[in-house]
Formats: C-alpha cells, sequence, structure tokens
C-alpha cells in the first residue's frame, strides 16, 4: 500500500495502525521541527506524541492530498500554539501562523526552458550567479562560497531569493501568454 | 535545468547526520540542499537539528515508536466505548422523544384552547408559542444552539417580511398533525419557530438595525451552511446581500466552502499578507479586488477570476494571495458545482 492508500484507508476505516506506520517514517523530521521551537529533548519528544494525536482526529475529517505539506502545517502551528501558551516568546502573535500550504510540486506545469533563461537574465547579479552555479553546475553551498568568496548564509539567501523571483517571473510570463 | 521539480520524498535521519557531520560528498551535499529549498518540513527539521545540536537517538526513536504503535492498540477499546455510548444515547433519546411527545401533545391542545378563547389577545398566543419553544429547548441542546442563531439572524436579515397571524396558527395546528409524524417533526420546529419571531418583530418593532446587518450576515452564511435547514431560503438572503460588508475589511461570500484555517484566521491572513503593489502605493490607489473561484472536491481552487479589478497589480496581488493562502474545504460535497463557488473581496486601503 502506498502511503496515500494507507491514509485514506485509515479516514474510511480509522485503523490506527496504519496512521502509525506512516507516521513512523516521519517522527525524526516532525522531532526537528520541534527542536526548533522548543530547542529541547523532551518538549520535541511530547511534540512527536501530540502532533500525531492531532493527526489522529484530523485526517480522519479531511482527505489530505499532500500529506507532507500537511504535516508540516500541522507540526509547525502546533509548536507556535505551544510556545504562545508557555509564553516562552512574548509576541508569538497570530503573524507567525502558517497559513499557506506548500505548492503542490507534482502538479507544477512544466517550465519552459527558453522562458527561464530569460528569467535568469533578469535576476540580480549577485542571485544569478548562484542559481547557475547551484542547479546548473550542481555545486553544493560550500563550493560557491568558495568560488565567490563570500559566506554561506549569503549564498542560501541568494539562491532562495533568486529561486522565488524566477518562479514569480514564471508566472507572470504564463499569464502573458493566456 | 530542472529548478522546481523535487524527486526525493523525504531525508531520512542518517542523510541530516551525516550532512551536520560532514561526511557527505559535494554532489550529496548539493543533493540536500536542493531538497531543503523545496521542501519546508525537511528544512525546518534540519534548521531544529543544526541549530539544537540534539540528535534524533534511536534509543528516542524507539520510545516514540512504540508509543505510536500502543497507541493504536489502546485506541481500538476507546472506540468499542464510543460505540457502546453512541447506542445508550440513541436509546435514551427515544425514551425522551416517547415522554417529550406526551407532553407535547397536552401542551398544544392547550394553546389551541387559550387560542379559541383570546383571539384578540395575541400575546398569550405568543407566550405559549414560547413555552413549546422553550420545550423543544431543553430536549434538544444540540438543535437548539443551530436555531438560537437562525432566530437570532433572520429577523435583522429581513425585518419587513410581515406575516400574517393566520400563518401562525396554521402552523400550530400543523404542528398537532406533525405529532404522528416524528420526521419531519424537527424541520417544522424549526419553521414554526422563524414565523413566531418574525411575528414578534412585526408586534414589537425590535432591533432592526441596518448598519449592524454586515457583520451578522457572515455568520449567518455559515451557520445556514452548516445546519443545513432551509437551505434554499438561506441561499437566496446571503446571494442578496452586499459583496463588501465591512469597511475595510476584506470579505468573502460562500454557500458551501470555508478556508480549513477558519474564516477568521483567513481574513486576518489576506490582511497580513498583503504586500500592497508599489505602483498602487505611489498612485494612492485604494479600493477593492472583488475574486470568484470554485471549489474543488480535495479543497483546491478552481477557476479563479476576477470580478472587479482595481488595477493589474492589485489584481495580480489579490489572485496572489488566494492562491497561496490556506486551502478550502466543502461542508457539502454532494451540492452541484455552481454552490461551491466563492466570491471574496480583498480590500486595498493606504493608512
Amino acid at each position: 500500500m502506498t502511503e496515500n492508500e494507507k491514509l485514506e484507508k485509515y479516514a474510511r476505516t480509522g485503523d490506527l495502525e496504519l496512521l502509525g506506520q506512516v507516521y513512523a517514517d516521519y517522527m525524526h523530521l516532525v522531532f526537528g521541527v520541534c527542536l526548533k521551537y522548543f530547542k529541547n529533548k523532551e518538549d520535541a519528544q511530547d511534540g512527536v506524541i501530540q502532533v500525531f494525536e492531532k493527526l489522529v482526529v484530523d485526517l480522519k475529517k479531511h482527505s489530505v492530498t499532500n500529506f507532507k505539506s500537511w504535516l508540516y502545517v500541522t507540526s509547525r502551528n502546533f509548536c507556535l500554539m505551544e510556545l504562545r501558551k508557555k509564553n516562552k516568546i512574548q509576541n508569538t502573535s497570530l503573524e507567525n501562523m502558517e497559513y499557506t500550504l506548500p505548492v503542490h510540486h507534482e502538479q507544477e506545469e512544466p517550465v519552459d526552458e527558453e522562458g527561464l533563461d530569460e528569467c535568469i537574465e533578469k535576476l540580480p547579479e549577485n542571485q544569478r550567479k548562484c542559481i547557475r552555479l547551484f542547479y546548473l553546475k550542481e555545486l553544493c553551498y560550500k563550493e560557491i562560497t568558495e568560488i565567490l568568496d563570500t559566506n554561506l548564509n549569503q549564498v542560501k539567501s541568494a539562491i532562495q531569493n533568486g529561486k522565488r523571483n524566477l518562479k514569480l517571473c514564471l508566472e507572470r510570463k504564463r499569464e502573458h501568454i493566456q | 535545468m530542472n529548478i522546481f521539480n523535487n524527486d526525493i520524498d523525504h531525508l531520512s535521519i542518517e542523510e541530516i547526520r551525516a550532512y551536520l557531520d560532514n561526511q557527505m560528498s559535494n554532489k550529496e551535499m548539493h543533493d540536500f540542499e536542493r531538497h531543503l529549498l523545496d521542501c519546508e518540513l525537511c528544512n525546518d527539521a534540519f534548521e531544529g537539528y543544526q541549530a539544537s545540536g540534539i540528535s534524533f537517538e534511536n534509543e528516542t526513536r524507539e520510545h516514540l515508536r512504540s508509543i505510536v504503535t500502543s497507541h493504536s492498540k489502546t485506541k481500538k477499546y476507546p472506540n468499542m466505548a464510543i460505540a457502546a455510548s453512541v447506542v445508550i444515547l440513541l436509546c435514551a433519546s427515544i425514551v425522551f422523544l416517547f415522554s417529550y411527545f406526551e407532553k407535547d401533545s397536552t401542551k398544544v391542545s392547550m394553546a389551541e384552547k387559550e387560542k379559541e378563547e383570546s383571539i384578540t389577545a395575541p400575546l398569550e398566543l405568543e407566550d405559549s408559542v414560547e413555552s413549546i419553544k422553550n420545550e423543544v429547548i431543553e430536549e434538544e441542546p444540540e438543535k437548539t444552539q443551530k436555531k438560537h442563531k437562525v432566530s437570532k439572524v433572520l429577523p435583522r436579515t429581513e425585518p419587513k417580511i410581515v406575516i400574517p397571524q393566520k400563518v401562525t396558527k396554521e402552523e400550530l395546528s400543523d404542528e398537532t398533525a406533525l405529532l404522528d409524524n416524528s420526521d419531519s417533526f424537527l424541520e417544522e420546529t424549526v419553521n414554526e419557530e422563524i414565523v413566531s419571531d418574525d411575528k414578534k418583530n412585526v408586534v414589537s418593532f425590535s432591533d432592526s438595525q441596518p448598519e449592524k446587518l454586515t457583520g451578522e450576515t457572515e455568520r449567518f452564511e455559515i451557520t445556514s451552511a452548516k445546519s443545513r435547514i432551509k437551505k434554499e431560503t438561506f441561499a437566496q438572503r446571503s446571494l442578496a446581500a452586499p459583496l463588501s460588508m465591512k469597511k475595510s475589511e476584506s470579505s468573502l461570500l460562500a454557500q458551501n466552502a470555508l478556508p480549513v484555517v477558519g474564516i477568521d484566521s483567513y481574513k486576518l491572513y489576506l490582511k497580513d499578507s498583503l504586500r500592497y503593489p508599489e505602483s498602487a502605493k505611489r498612485n494612492q490607489l485604494t479600493g477593492q479586488v472583488v475574486l470568484r473561484f470554485e471549489v474543488k472536491e480535495e479543497g483546491e481552487i478552481n477557476d479563479l477570476t476576477v470580478e472587479k479589478g482595481l488595477s493589474t497589480e492589485c489584481d495580480l496581488e489579490a489572485k496572489r494571495l488566494v492562491l497561496e493562502g490556506s486551502k478550502w474545504v466543502l461542508i457539502d460535497k454532494n451540492l452541484p458545482a455552481e454552490k461551491n463557488v466563492v466570491n471574496l473581496t480583498v480590500e486595498f486601503t493606504l493608512k
């Protein structure tokens, strides 16, 4: 059974063993997300269990096509809620809550290569260089920092921003054609 | 060059460990980094491990695994308990219903008597209706909530409806007839209540405040969709409601769909995440963009169109908000597609 089949069957039958099986593969990731917010092992362990309890309820009510995105939003929101409850962070307002679900990669439209090149050309120099080295030459961050003589965070943010800009640029193009 | 595709499903703990311990080749590191760019779950998890320096030990893993799997065994019994309590509740409600009908038939016949005796005293008649209503409230707490909302809202939305006294009488006598017919009983009770409330409205000209119409209408739509009572009437009314309801707040009109995060959170999201287009800011452009889209069965947004635009940039921004925003969920999946259309107004206001 694939993951989605298991989840679908769980929604129908409520068989927690299936959900447990699916969840087991992701526990280390939920643990990591909890670590990011709680910064200690005990709370993170607790979080893994509590997120599971949430899934037990939620996945019966909603049919989920992209489990991973769902799990991410659920874990993150759980952590933020906990932090707010404990008042560890004074200003955890609703602004930090995640409303968006990540784009479903499998539904992505095929990228037209020419348009992509054009969009890369339009990027600021720094982003353009990093994007090319990363996606075209398939180098890792460390190698790029050496080539460009800069630091890791700058490379990382240049690639992140570049990628976002490319996406926006391609979307505009697509809408233009339509 | 493939920038937006992501082949890896998710990162294993071993990979995360290897990356943090610098035990990967450059190519492996590239693949790892590339996945983090595409996957927020893995990215946040990785950041958690990186920042805290805490690792996911085998011990922890086994501990959690045992809890999650034992969970699945112990939970089977609570399920049985739920099933048992449902059966008990069912029995109890049957007993309740029987005793209720007996009590009620006497009540109604009393009410009818009163009606015959005092045709010129509508207030008393209203009282008796009231007492029947109270009876219902006691018996069915869950239903009452919905009804409360309905009755609270209805007089405000349509304060001008005048229902002649006769109708009330008919309803009342209908009620006696209905006592044999338990299926349609509840629905009819609601009818009767709406009528009685409207009547009250006419008699006492109670609070029909047009300014307050706005907020109420929204709540009312959700209630109507959820309670599924008299769906058609509700639908017509909600269509008649104005598109933009509050002065400077985005609004949405939907009969059968809700954002997964809830209406309030969604509005907050629209407000907080709006990036005011530079050109509009420069030109001091304010106003509304009305979008229209259909929610598909899986909650995806389909057919997003601009009903009323403001400027190209603003339209795009409004569309972006909706597309990047929460998923939606259909309240009733069996309704025809045209019911799943959402009208959403995004406000562009400058401070």
